[in-house]
């Protein structure tokens, strides 16, 4: 498969090939022994009567005694002879005996015998057969028991091996389709002629093919747009360096340089934040620790407060109670920093921000407020995409500001929301649980661990 | 850390005031003003940290130990009598979250 080779602990089918086997094994052992042993008793109990039945015989003097002992011969390898007579090759049995069936050992062999007294004659006979011979017709008739109870169970286990095997070769086909595939290939699945057990992995796999699919492409657009905001920069700035050559006097040649600077520093501020949200996109988070919110605002305002004073706007808090959250990096900076120079940026001058804290129902609730002009409705959610920038919009700035507060958001389980206020200007609320639980659980932690090595 | 022949000359400053903490004298826009003890520990609390925003507890804490009662509105009674002396941008107030002086 691909070069990969996966460990399998767990074979489905070798597992059921196995047990069935076993199983199967252990049940024919015990049906051919219990068979087996019936029918060895069987026989055993046949030839007796047989016996009995060649004694009837010879009591009624239908047959006379047979001297010859043919072991070649098994039909006759029943013996009647007459007791007392005294010739060479018969059993020297003592005359004492009672009639009946019973074992003797005579000369190192054993017997079954039978002794019966002829009736019209007062003459005794004994009727008898070597008991390894008897045993021998047993044992082959318990073989001929278990011989086809064993033929059987290799054809079945045969069959079963197959079926099992024609089972599993859906699965087998999936993964060589699956294997053939290159990275770019992302089409789904078949779905049709699927194993009911099989289909709710197709669906998933289809799922993440499908999602996978999508987040490729939104890569592909994330690049080529970074590609074009990266491309305007860099020709106003060949621009602008070649533009210091002409420069005519000292005083203008430093005016360039400045422009020049000023223009090398929003590219070093694009290239950065494309590279925060790459970082953030990515799995790599740094560890997680309680921060107090309050802190984190109040820096924020410290930090922006001139610019909203260089616009006259009253920035300020209307509210607030103490919060700590869990913060990851400076992501939660990175979140209110953004915020709140939005407002800025989009508040005309002399309006007013207000940002508030609170804490509702478990939650951490944070609130910038503007009195700007607003964002139109249709544009709410589209200006969390990358390079999103509304139509019209004359301020400077790359678009990624909401696009990474919205990673932030999502690396801290929190939540954003943006919506246009009813009397002007846009609300941005932040919602993160104060639950640390839930906020650990957004992303496994091993993967903030695993990073740290 | 050793003080130059035990004299401290610590002049705080930022980018429109200096403040003497030896004369409690402030200096701004080449005017010199005498500032009073609470004005001075309100000032000298800002100008330690000067691009930090002060909240009204932290600079209620400079002027305890003065044996005296703390009014509610003490702090902007200091500031405003600061303002008056050095100029309403010297000190920028944060609503909200308190004052501050530029760095």
């Amino acid at each position: 498969m691909d070069g990969r080779q996966i460990k399998h602990t767990h074979s489905l089918q070798r597992k059921l090939n196995h047990w069935i086997t076993f199983t199967t094994l252990i049940f024919v052992t015990i049906a051919g022994i219990l068979s087996g042993g019936i029918a060895f008793y069987e026989a055993r109990d046949l030839q007796d009567n047989i016996l009995q039945e060649v004694a009837r015989l010879v009591r009624i003097n239908q047959l006379t005694e047979n001297k010859i002992h043919n072991d070649d011969n098994e039909e006759e390898s029943i013996i009647i002879q007459r007791l007392g007579s005294q010739l060479a090759s018969q059993l020297q049995i003592p005359n004492t005996l009672e009639d009946g069936l019973q074992t003797l050992r005579i000369n190192d062999e054993d017997w079954r015998v039978l002794i019966l007294t002829q009736p019209s004659s007062t003459q005794r006979f004994l009727v008898a057969q070597q008991t390894e011979l008897r045993d021998e017709i047993a044992w082959n008739s318990s073989l001929n028991v278990f011989f086809p109870i064993l033929l059987l169970a290799i054809i079945t286990l045969i069959i079963i091996n197959l079926i099992i095997r024609s089972a599993f070769k859906p699965l087998k086909k999936l993964a060589a389709n699956l294997d053939k595939r290159d990275g770019t290939k992302l089409n789904p699945l078949p779905e049709t002629n699927m194993l009911e057990e099989v289909a709710p992995f197709l669906l998933s796999i289809n799922g993440l093919l499908a999602r996978t699919q999508q987040n490729i492409q939104k890569q592909q657009r994330f690049i080529a747009d970074a590609a074009h905001e990266l491309r305007t920069p860099v020709a106003a700035l060949s621009i602008l360096s070649e533009n210091i050559q002409n420069a005519s006097t000292e005083e203008d040649r430093k005016q360039r340089q400045r422009l020049l600077q000023q223009g090398l520093e929003r590219l070093r501020l694009l290239v950065a934040q494309l590279l925060d949200l790459a970082r953030l996109q990515s799995d790599y988070t740094g560890p997680k620790e309680m921060v107090s919110f309050n802190k984190i605002v109040q820096d924020a305002i410290t930090e922006l407060y001139s610019l909203a004073e260089a616009k006259q706007i009253d920035l300020g808090i209307s509210h607030q109670e103490q919060l700590s959250v869990l913060n990851q990096g400076n992501g939660l900076s990175q979140l209110v920093n953004n915020a709140i120079d939005n407002a800025i940026r989009y508040t005309p001058n002399g309006g007013t921000i207000n940002v508030s804290l609170y804490a509702e129902e478990g939650n951490a609730i944070f609130r910038v407020e503007d009195t700007g002009s607003g964002v139109p409705e249709e544009e709410l959610e589209l200006i969390f995409e990358p390079f999103y920038r509304t139509q019209g919009n004359s301020q400077p700035g790359n678009g990624l500001g909401l696009a990474i507060s919205l990673e932030i958001a999502r690396n801290l389980g929190g939540h954003i929301t943006l919506l246009n206020r009813d009397n002007g200007g846009i609300q941005f609320q932040y919602l993160q649980s104060q639950n640390i639980s839930q906020n650990l659980s957004t992303r496994p932690l091993s993967s903030a661990v695993n990073n740290l090595n | 850390m050793r003080r130059n022949q035990g004299v401290a000359d610590p002049i705080l400053s930022n980018e429109n005031l200096e403040l003497n903490p030896v004369t409690r004298e402030v200096k701004i826009n080449n005017q010199t003003h005498l500032l009073s003890a609470r004005e001075y520990a309100v000032l000298h609390a800002l100008m330690l940290r000067p691009g930090t925003i002060l909240s009204r507890d932290e600079l209620e804490d400079r002027i305890y130990g003065w044996n005296e009662e703390v009014a509610s509105n003490a702090i902007e009674f200091i500031i405003h009598g600061l303002r008056k002396k050095m100029g309403k941008e010297a000190i920028k107030n944060v609503r909200g979250l308190g004052w501050m002086v530029g760095k």
